[in-house]
């Protein structure tokens, strides 16, 4: 049991795979744009979009520096509480203040260190988006996400056999008009 | 998409079509008296009021602006003729005249106060998305791409 457990840990992706952005290292930052980004850019706003267009298209920089930034800011927590969901002893977030103290509200509720994270995860989203390996995964990710929504469509899509014939009143009905008109 | 927005600046005189447009015969009125009233009512009708005009900001606010700003960390960000301002003013199409600037001076904090929410309300759906914990169980889902089936028949069959 320990053991399945353990194994469970180490198929989850981390944070310093999700940070390695392009390089879609154990498949982590797909799993970041199919679950964490959309919270950011509007899930239902662009849902489609993201089958149709490279996810630079879709995403802003300072989208996704934000999706990285609220992901670590709270990952310790967050795995800390999916682990243990009846310990109090949360662990406290990095660059986010809590409660109502001054110093969070001067900076909207962050802590200074964590906007100047927020700048450089900035760039180096943008640095990220002209590599090799970005432009690479945008082509694999659009790939699943098409192959995933034509999928999807398949499954609703009518076919010969499924057809049932239903009947209806309609014939009647133009018969009874028919007569009148004679 | 921008829309032209008529605003308080239009010094109360409603454009020929807009009134062209209107179902009501004004020569059915009775009196000119009442003619000059419905003339005003309709005018009324396309004057935003202040809170009108907070709210069309605030929506923009939410669904545009805060896609390219998440952070507006100095009120100097929020002063006249500034990047946040011009971007607003430009979507809105609000023109740049001086009620306009006493109503950015007054109302421009509720510009950060919108931002803050959203980030906010973001921040809790990125949370929500973390806790479902379906970031951790995606490679149970790439069983659906062929991807992965022709790598599980590789591990397989060696």
């Amino acid at each position: 049991m320990m053991k399945e457990a353990d194994a469970d840990e180490e198929d989850r992706p981390t944070l310093s795979d999700i940070l390695l952005m392009g390089e879609n290292e154990n498949n982590a930052y797909i799993a970041f744009c199919e679950h964490i980004l959309p919270a950011v850019c509007g899930r239902k706003s662009n849902e489609s979009k993201f089958n149709t267009s490279y996810l630079s298209k879709v995403a802003s920089v300072s989208d996704e520096a934000f999706a990285l930034l609220s992901i670590e800011n709270a990952w310790d927590r967050w795995v800390f509480q999916l682990d243990n969901p009846d310990d109090d002893n949360i662990p406290a977030t990095k660059y986010s203040q809590e409660g109502s103290q001054s110093r969070a509200l001067i900076y909207s509720g962050w802590k200074r260190i964590g906007t100047e994270r927020f700048r450089e995860l900035q760039k180096l989203v943008k640095e990220d988006r002209r590599t090799d390996d970005r432009m690479e995964f945008e082509k694999l990710y659009l790939t699943m996400r098409q192959e995933s929504s034509s999928k999807n469509k398949r499954g609703i899509r009518f076919r010969d056999t499924d057809y049932a014939i239903i009947e209806n009143d309609l014939l009647e009905d133009l018969d009874g008009v028919d007569g009148v008109c004679v | 998409m921008t829309t032209a927005l008529p605003t308080r600046t239009s010094n109360n005189t409603v454009p020929p079509s807009v009134v062209a447009t209107t179902n009501d015969s004004v020569s059915e009125m009775g009196t000119n008296a009442s003619a000059v009233y419905l003339n005003q009512q309709r005018s009324n009708d396309f004057i935003l009021t202040n809170e009108q005009l907070l709210g069309i900001v605030s929506k923009n606010v939410r669904l545009e602006l805060f896609h390219l700003v998440k952070f507006i960390t100095s009120p100097s960000e929020l002063s006249w003729g500034e990047p946040i301002q011009r971007w607003i003013f430009k979507k809105v199409n609000f023109s740049e005249d001086k009620s306009l600037k006493d109503f950015w001076a007054k109302h421009s904090r509720c510009v950060r106060l919108a931002l803050n929410k959203k980030r906010g309300n973001v921040s809790t759906e990125v949370k929500a998305s973390f806790m479902s914990k379906s970031i951790f169980s995606y490679p149970l889902t790439l069983f659906q791409t062929t991807h992965y089936y022709l790598f599980s028949f590789i591990y397989i069959t060696f």
